[in-house]
């Protein structure tokens, strides 16, 4: 530090460095002789420096509590020998109980925790039954032979087991892949179904096929309606669809014009001649057209056609009321709808397909 | 620790005892706990501000200390181990602890404790004026946020040097110089205004 370029700043750097106490400073004779002159000529710096010497006092009149026996608790905590736990023999409480009806003692796992194991391996047992069970009563397609045979006799039994190793876990497939759960209730398919019910389907003539997605949706196709499973949905080519959403899942309808995603509704979706209608019982659903680039909102009581040819270069269609004409009438919450230009894209990947043993009696190979 | 002449020659006698210890003597461990317990105990208050807390967080420093015996390291004073100790587990409970973090450069912040202290205390007598001091002072020492707080506590009440408090805290020498310098600075910036508004 040069002296004669000593000022307040300099100054106050130093009171704060050594308390107030300049002597407490590794610094030159001279410094400390300019500092003190600049602490006699200067009030401020003065003032400060008493307030650093009385600051430190204050900090050091701080007292600390005494504490009378510390050292000797210290030393008898780490000195002083564990005692053994006493263990006080309790009443058996349910588990415990449990455990003994079933043989297991106390000696070996707690009572808690093999009554639970053993629970488990019950619950385990139990699940596993059940899922067959409802193999055997939603008739997944070749879970045996006598299935397979009803569903079509011509499947070779390597296909057959090829399908059934798709589906042998519903839930869990469904969850990896997508894979939607259909669930006939009534109705009966057209022509040769292939063994995994892959590709185009058609619902016999003479009947209205109705079935169930995931506990969560209620579907109805008109009779004669030509479609295909998508995924978590239907790929609908010609027909009517009937959709009740019931449970908040996602389902989605496709046409070569549009794409119906629903959260929870109550719609309908038919198509002829290259154009496709969608109606709205109740709630809104929500309606994006590609081909021009408009959102629109539906809400209950409203249709809507869609046809690539009209959608072209006009705006969207205006929202008209519809008179009751789906065969399917009930509440609806919300929908979504996607409209593309040629091309259907439907965002589920993978094939659908478990259909009940329902579909299957209703003669669906001998439909038309 | 600065200006203590009887260092050199305790520290001898502490390695006279941990020797007795790691050889299989472990009741040697007692003249250590003797002797440390009480400025343990201390740092932990002036860390923690409670009996119970301090208390507990010096057991568990000779707990510590006594199970790792054989980790100390015989270059480095006993007592600093022990201080080292202490301050981790210090840091381990203000990790888990919410503390009030104040800002050390600040100009015109209105929520300041001093003006709340100032309003209380109106025409004090000397003595209870020092007393006030010394409480209002390390209740914003209190404030601080942990790494300047454990510098000034090592500082103030530890008298230790800059060296030990970096061996301590194992920070650079320069670290704790600048976090020395800005806490006190702070401190008596406090102070000045205290006295201020007290006037």
């Amino acid at each position: 530090m040069e002296v004669n370029d000593m000022n307040c700043a300099e100054v106050k750097k130093s009171i704060i460095e050594a308390d107030g106490k300049f002597e407490k400073l590794a610094v030159s004779a001279a410094t400390l002789a300019e500092l003190n002159s600049h602490i006699s000529s200067c009030e401020k710096c003065a003032s400060l420096k008493r307030r650093m010497i009385e600051m430190t006092s204050a900090i050091a009149l701080d007292r600390v509590p005494e504490t009378p026996g510390l050292a000797a608790e210290i030393s008898r905590r780490i000195f002083q020998p564990k005692q053994a736990p006493v263990i006080v023999q309790s009443e058996p409480g349910f588990f415990e109980k449990l455990a003994s009806l079933l043989g297991i003692g106390r000696e070996g796992f707690s009572p808690a925790f093999s009554a639970i194991a053993i629970l488990l391996v019950v619950g385990a047992i139990a699940g596993y039954l059940y899922v067959k069970s409802l193999d055997s009563e939603n008739g997944i397609i070749a879970v045996n032979e006598t299935n397979k045979n009803q569903i079509n006799p011509e499947v070779p039994k390597k296909q057959a087991v090829a399908v059934k190793e798709n589906i042998v876990t519903p839930k869990e497939e469904q969850k990896k892949n997508n894979v939607g759960i259909f669930t006939v209730s009534s109705g009966k398919l057209a022509g040769n179904v292939p063994a995994d019910f892959s590709g185009r389907l058609s619902v016999a003539e003479d009947s209205e096929l109705k079935f169930n997605y995931k506990n969560a949706v209620n579907i109805a196709l008109t009779p004669g309606t030509r479609f295909s499973f998508v995924g978590a949905g239907i790929e609908l080519e010609s027909g009517s669809l009937s959709a009740d959403v019931y449970v908040k899942t996602k389902f989605t309808v496709a046409t070569p014009e549009a794409i119906v995603e629903v959260t929870g509704t109550r719609f309908t979706v038919s198509r002829t001649n290259g154009e496709t209608e969608i109606s709205v019982t109740q709630g809104n659903v929500r309606v994006t057209d590609l081909v021009c680039c408009e959102v629109s909102s539906l809400t209950a009581g409203c249709k809507k056609s869609v046809s690539t040819k009209k959608h072209k270069k006009e705006p969207l269609k205006s929202i008209e009321t519809i008179h009751e004409t789906s065969p399917v009438v009930i509440n609806a919450v919300t929908s979504e709808i996607v409209l593309h230009d040629d091309t259907v894209e439907v965002k589920s990947d993978t094939k659908v397909i478990n259909l009940i043993d329902k579909l299957k009696n209703d003669n669906i190979n001998g439909g038309k | 620790m600065r200006g203590n002449s009887s260092a050199v020659l305790m520290q001898n006698n502490d390695t006279e005892v941990i020797e007795k210890i790691k050889s299989g003597d472990n009741s040697e461990f007692e003249k250590l706990i003797t002797r440390y317990s009480r400025m343990i105990f201390s740092l932990s208050y002036r860390l923690l501000r409670n009996v119970e807390e301090a208390n507990d967080l010096t057991q568990e420093v000779f707990f510590r200390a006594y199970r790792f015996i054989d980790k100390y390291n015989p270059e480095f004073k006993f007592s600093t181990w022990l201080v080292r100790i202490t301050y981790n587990l210090y840091k381990d409970r203000f990790k888990t602890k919410q503390v009030q973090i104040i800002q050390l450069t600040h100009a015109d912040d209105d929520d300041r404790p001093e003006e709340q202290i100032a309003d209380k205390s109106a025409g004090p007598d000397e003595r209870v004026e020092k007393s006030l001091k010394s409480k209002e002072i390390v209740s914003i020492i209190n404030m601080l946020p942990g790494n300047y707080k454990s510098v000034i506590v090592l500082y103030f009440w530890g008298d230790y040097s800059y060296e030990e408090i970096a061996e301590i805290l194992e920070i650079p020498v320069g670290t704790v110089k600048s976090r020395l310098k800005r806490a006190k600075g702070f401190l008596l910036e406090k102070y000045v205004r205290l006295l201020e508004k007290w006037k």
